[in-house]
């Protein structure tokens, strides 16, 4: 260190020093003036970006408002539809209407509507149903059997209308069966007796358990009930296709949801085809079909805020 | 102020007599004499000792020259200097030069109480040769008085040199080409009023500095004596009759060549000058006295071959009296090879300061540049952030403001899905099985009516498979039986009756989430395929499943190795007794087993993931205890 006092340096050091303390002055200034408000500002807007960020990443959303919104109008394309294409909602409605509709016919020639028939179904009216169909397929050759069946006139449930909808559903499903020449299996079991005198085997139709759907766990009303009916039956394998076609048409909706084929070994009169070959085309099938109703009539369940949140869409 | 530069220096030379003043300035590599300016102080009416006076008026008259601004070089007398010539080992350094002189000169001090000033100066260094230095010595006393006097007046003295050392900067400006040459010792001896200075030059390099008593004044007096004038003409104005044998002047001449032939033996006496070849020595003469017609030619000695005068050219007269102003100058630029500054301490420190000053004022604006470049950058940058970041802001606030219609939008879609989800499932799968059916038959239609044909048996979901008698009872032997419930009292009726509905009554109603509706994932198909003797059983199976692979509506068929004797369909046992019955007539046939996994499913359910909580929820999780 050397020992001179500042008026020791020459002039030139001073007013180079004198110099630089001005321009530190002036770069405190210009930072104070310039640039700490900027600073802070800068320092707010990403302190609010990293919260909007952060807020909008839970969502799980994309940060990108042009690719948002064209998954909007794509939603709501999908939702409302286009000219050309059924949107989502009218579709879901449409289809609801037609695959529920199969007894609406018989629902508003008796009830008028919907609500009337769930009120009002009676144990007399169910007894009165189930002794028509019975009698009708007696005439066919065919004999229920509760054991089965898991109905007779005797059965009692809470939901009559429940229960007028099985017997619906069995009549329109035999009837359907029928009419592509199938015949409907007696069950092979000797305790399976049924008939007027007690000595015909019961055929293998079961009315199963209705099926109540609810949109989300803690429903308190089904949204739709799945009428399920067993039936085996026999006949050739192109009039069960025929048959299996005819389950879906714009009149009728009672799809297939089981499916089990067999074909038994030939008898000994099968003697094959010309060439030689063995031919066998009967079948034995049983199936589950299905038909649906809507117990709250043409309303839709409300859509729950409390619904959880379906997963992103692929693309998202 | 103007401190020292290479530029241009005044050198001036306060004399006893005169006060001379010469302005060196550069042109391109070599400098030119810009200002010759010279007063004589009598003339002035300056008392000789009135210090304060004289430079008082020098300051005037500078000033007037246009020369008060410039670096002036001052030249201390070379009498009260001291200055020596030494010899050092080769290859030093500066610093260990400079700490071997220090040395040297603190011995010069010895047990004078005085400080002593010195610099040194390595003369034309050659590698491997002894360095060879001349070193200068002042009291500082002396040298700060002589620097506060010239500058209490306003002369801005930026340098102080002997004025021997000047005379040799002349010498080496005015004749560099004598002065390099190494076949003689130049002599140069400037007459100054009261005193002489000798400076013996060889090859570039002042091998010695003498003061001689004998000066201008001494020709004055020797002269006077001679004609009986107390107050003589200067020696300029005097013009000697030198035919005359019996003139003063030739007296004064032997008297001078008596005194430089003393300084010679005294100089060739020291340690340093023993071993030199002394011959062919040539006598330059400088100053006042130099200018006495005659003088030169007069002054030839046996000691030396040739007189010449040395000084500048002034108004294109050579002026010896200007050689030391010349030489003194010529050290002010700090670019003459001979520089000994003897300046104050304070001064020395603020040259060095003023030396390296452009590279502090270059590093400050460097500085300066580089903080303003960085605050232009940081603004832009900031700006540039900040529009991003708006930018950004903006769209998230976009994506934000569209996420509630998003949700909606999604929610709706899944409400709406949902609504179908048990519609979609049952309602395509007869189409599957149809679907499956015609498959099946596509694939066996290749073999049709052939000897590789091949039927199915059996076709199935897997639910119809799994509710299968069979399958049932399988299950039901392997699972142990659970413990039958015990009979509850039965309530009764009015007539003691059990009540038909009680008995009757179907468990509470249970309702079923859509998304918990199962999937159809799976058909399962059973069949015979004739046995052929040349190929190998499996061979046409592997045929069947890869057709069925790439029929498209199935994935990954595979043998269905679930399916056992136990648990196959209850025809399998008709066919298999009706084949083994016929096999003379049919030969022989291999059962085959397929699962059927459907490459499409008509609803996703996504799948709950198990939301895990902390380390214990973690361990629980894994069964692990917490």
């Amino acid at each position: 260190m050397s020992n001179y006092q500042l008026a020791d340096w020459p002039q030139e050091h001073r007013n180079l020093l004198a110099a630089a303390g001005l321009f530190m002055v002036f770069v405190g200034i210009a930072y104070f003036v310039f640039f700490r408000a900027r600073i802070q500002e800068l320092s707010d807007s990403r302190y609010a970006f990293a919260k909007t960020q952060k807020k909008l990443q839970e969502t799980s959303w994309p940060n990108d408002a042009g690719r948002l919104k064209k998954l909007l109008e794509g939603y709501k394309r999908e939702l409302e539809g286009t000219s050309t294409k059924q949107g989502l909602k009218q579709l879901a409605e449409t289809t609801l209407v037609h695959s529920s509709s199969l007894f609406d016919d018989k629902i508003k020639d008796a009830y008028g509507t919907d609500e009337n028939f769930m009120e009002k179904a009676s144990q007399v009216e169910f007894k009165d149903e189930y002794d028509k169909l019975n009698s009708y397929l007696q005439g066919k050759g065919i004999f229920l059997a509760k054991t089965i069946f898991g109905l007779d006139e005797t059965s009692l449930d809470s939901s009559k209308y429940q229960m007028l909808l099985k017997v619906w559903t069995t009549e329109k499903l035999v009837n359907l069966a029928l009419e592509h020449k199938l015949t409907v299996n007696s069950s092979p079991k000797k305790e399976d007796k049924t008939g007027p005198r007690n000595d015909k085997r019961g055929a293998l139709i079961t009315a199963m358990p209705i099926n109540s759907y609810i949109l989300n766990p803690g429903d308190k009303q089904p949204y739709l009930l799945e009428i399920p009916v067993k039936i085996t039956f026999t006949g050739s394998m192109a009039r069960f296709l025929d048959f299996a076609e005819a389950l879906q048409s714009e009149e009728i909706f009672l799809p297939m949801t089981r499916l089990e084929i067999q074909s038994s070994p030939p008898d000994d009169k099968d003697k094959g085809n010309s060439d030689g070959y063995l031919i066998r085309d009967r079948i034995q099938a049983t199936i589950v079909c299905s038909a649906f109703y809507r117990p709250q009539g043409g309303k839709l369940p409300q859509s729950s805020k409390a619904l959880k949140k379906p997963p992103l869409p692929p693309g998202a | 102020m103007q401190w020292k530069n290479a530029k241009t220096a005044v050198g001036l030379d306060i004399g006893r007599y005169s006060v001379k003043a010469i302005r060196l300035e550069r042109q391109g590599k070599s400098y030119k004499i810009a200002k010759a300016n010279a007063y004589i102080r009598q003339t002035e009416g300056l008392l000789e000792d009135d210090d304060a006076e004289m430079y008082k008026f020098t300051r005037t008259w500078l000033k007037d020259s246009q020369l008060i601004d410039l670096p002036i070089c001052l030249g201390l007398p070379q009498e009260l200097t001291n200055s020596q010539y030494s010899s050092f080992p080769p290859n030093l350094t500066v610093d260990n030069l400079r700490y071997m002189v220090k040395n040297l000169t603190n011995q010069f001090s010895g047990l004078s109480g005085e400080n002593f000033l010195d610099n040194f100066c390595l003369m034309s260094p050659v590698k491997d040769q002894p360095s060879q230095v001349l070193i200068g010595v002042c009291r500082q006393s002396l040298v700060e008085d002589a620097y506060s006097k010239a500058t209490s007046h306003g002369l801005n003295v930026q340098d102080q040199t002997m004025s021997g050392l000047g005379l040799a900067n002349a010498f080496l400006l005015l004749q560099p080409r004598e002065a390099a040459a190494d076949d003689s010792l130049n002599l140069l001896l400037d007459l100054g009023t009261e005193t002489s200075t000798l400076v013996f030059l060889r090859q570039n390099r002042v091998l010695g500095i003498a003061s001689l008593m004998f000066g201008a004044s001494t020709f004055q007096k020797i002269m006077a004596t001679g004609q009986n004038e107390e107050n003589s003409r200067s020696t300029v104005q005097y013009n000697p009759d030198w035919d005359d044998p019996d003139a003063y002047i030739h007296l004064a001449v032997k008297r001078l060549q008596e005194e430089i032939g003393g300084a010679i033996q005294h100089w060739l006496e020291t340690p340093e000058t023993k071993n030199l070849d002394c011959s062919g020595h040539r006598l330059w003469l400088s100053g006042r006295a130099a200018a006495i017609p005659g003088l030169a030619s007069h002054l030839d000695s046996a000691e030396w071959n040739d007189v010449q005068l040395l000084g500048p050219k002034v108004d294109d007269r050579l002026s010896p009296e200007y050689t030391i102003a010349l030489g003194l100058a010529y050290h002010g630029t700090g670019t003459s090879p001979l520089q000994i500054s003897l300046i104050p301490p304070l001064l020395q420190w603020q040259q060095e300061k003023i030396a390296r000053f452009p590279f502090l004022a270059g590093a400050l604006a460097l500085l300066a540049f580089v903080t303003l470049a960085f605050a232009v950058w940081f603004h832009c940058h900031l700006n540039t952030e900040q529009e991003q970041i708006d930018d950004k802001l903006a769209e998230l606030k976009r994506c934000n403001s569209l996420v509630p219609d998003l949700d909606g939008a999604l929610e709706t879609m899944g409400y709406y899905q949902k609504l179908l989800i048990p519609i979609v499932e049952y309602g395509n799968r007869s189409r599957t099985f149809l679907h499956a059916c015609d498959v099946l038959y596509q694939t066996r239609s290749t073999t049709e009516n052939t000897d590789d044909d091949w039927w199915c048996y059996y076709l199935s979901d897997e639910f119809s498979y799994l509710d299968s008698e069979a399958v049932k009872k399988q299950r039901e032997k392997e699972q142990p039986e659970k413990a039958k419930p015990k009979p509850q009292p039965q309530p009764f009726g009015l007539f003691g009756n059990p009540l038909e509905e009680s008995q009757e009554e179907e468990p509470a109603e249970a309702f079923i989430p859509v998304f918990e509706i199962k999937p159809l994932t799976m058909l399962y198909t059973a069949g015979f395929l004739p046995s052929h003797s040349n190929r190998g059983r499996y061979e046409d199976i592997k045929r069947i499943y890869e057709e069925l692979n790439k029929a498209g509506l199935f994935t990954g068929v595979d043998w269905f190795s679930e399916m056992t004797e136990t648990t196959a369909p209850a025809n399998l046992k008709g066919w298999g007794k009706y084949l083994a019955d016929n096999k003379s007539k049919f030969g022989e046939f291999y059962n085959f087993v397929f699962k059927l996994p459907l490459s499409f499913r008509p609803i996703t359910i996504p799948e709950e993931k198990p939301f895990v909580r902390g380390r214990g929820a973690r361990n629980k999780a894994k069964g692990g205890k917490s």
